[in-house]
């Protein structure tokens, strides 16, 4: 007797069909995994910038001639200036939060900026950590701190 | 004939399996996107919490500061008020009336010869002392301050009002009694005071016992 197989495996149409539905779901899949590599860059460089405002306001509590400050690896490109009624230090660092001498491409920079204001029974300090991300096209804030001491 | 038929084994049928290959494919893909998502949310949420919180406690110890330079300034002015007493040998009269009971009936029995009674002075001068940094330190009391005095310690407790955060502050005042000028203060403790968690519904458990 004659079976009839009409089953012969998988047809072309079905295997070109069954890529396209793939690749154009895949667009979204990947997305998905682009976006969640973003989010987890962003909570990667906002927790380094906290770690680092936060490490630099209790080496100014500790030291606030800020000598032990200028000594560390952080500080090791600093760059000082002073506007009219602030100190600024800048300080570049690469995408791994290593510090650099300027940004080549995308970083992130932190200025520290302070404030001293005279009163008559003590001097008021006002330190600001600004942390900005820098890419190649636009600057995004990504942290900011303030202290205030009282000497 | 018929029951040949029936014993023949029919082949399974596999068209239309790659359509549920593909399915099953995007199904694994977009379960491991969404998880992938998911925790990344929940990274970047936490990383913004510590860094609110950071930012929120730099700012209370900032009022904090704030309110002990002002103690240090009460602190350098009853001590320079109190050693004019000492070198003017006599106490302000316009103390008299703001001193506690005790000291002032001490001080009006015998107004002109207390400081010349050594050891009456030197009981007085510790009393008045923190008399008149009790008085310049509750000047600073507002709604985000509350100061309390025991035994030479002055416990502050700072509150943020936009946060409700609270750092509580203790200052000790140290007297020396044989040279008044020599007397200091120590901050002994400086600590953010922890918020009681509180659930919005009352836990019930169940009974133990299972009565």
């Amino acid at each position: 007797m004659r079976v009839k197989n009409k089953a012969k495996g998988l047809s072309l149409v079905e295997i070109i069909l069954s890529i396209a539905v793939l690749a154009i779901l895949s667009v979204y899949v990947i997305q998905m995994f682009i976006t969640s590599s973003n989010l987890n860059h962003k909570a990667e460089a906002l927790d380094q910038s906290v770690l680092i405002s936060e490490s630099i306001f209790e080496s100014i509590e500790l030291d606030p001639t800020l000598t032990q400050l200028h000594q560390s690896a952080a500080f090791k490109y600093v760059k000082e200036s002073v506007t009219d009624d602030a100190d600024v230090l800048e300080i570049y660092f690469d995408m791994d939060w290593q510090p650099m001498k300027s940004i080549q491409e995308e970083g992130y920079v932190l200025y520290l900026k302070e404030v001293r204001v005279q009163a008559l029974e003590y001097e008021k300090v006002d330190y600001q950590i600004t942390v900005l991300t820098l890419d190649q096209s636009e600057t995004e804030m990504l942290y900011e701190i303030g202290m205030q001491k009282y000497y | 004939m018929k029951s040949e038929c029936k014993n023949i084994i029919k082949p399974i049928r596999i068209s239309g399996s790659s359509s549920v290959l593909v399915i099953m494919i995007m199904l694994l893909l977009i379960t491991f996107g969404v998880l992938a998502m998911m925790s990344s949310y929940s990274n970047l949420k936490i990383a913004q919490k510590k860094a609110d919180w950071t930012k929120d406690y730099y700012q209370l110890e900032s009022i904090a500061e704030e309110g002990v330079s002002h103690f240090k300034v009460s602190f350098e002015n009853a001590l320079a008020e109190l050693i004019q007493m000492s070198e003017l040998d006599q106490v302000n009269p316009d103390f008299l009336a703001q001193l506690s009971p005790e000291l002032s009936e001490a001080i009006i029995e015998d107004p002109l010869t207390l400081k010349r009674n050594v050891q009456k002075w030197s009981d007085l001068e510790e009393d008045l002392f923190i008399h008149i940094l009790n008085q310049k330190v509750n000047q600073q009391k507002n709604d985000s301050v509350n100061i309390s005095y025991n035994d030479q310690i002055f416990d502050y407790v700072f509150i943020d009002s936009e946060t409700q955060r609270q750092m509580m502050v203790s200052v000790q005042v140290t007297i020396n009694q044989n040279t008044i000028k020599d007397t200091d203060y120590e901050i002994i403790q400086w600590r953010e005071v922890p918020v009681d968690f509180v659930y919005e519904a009352p836990l019930e458990f169940g009974d133990p016992k299972g009565e």
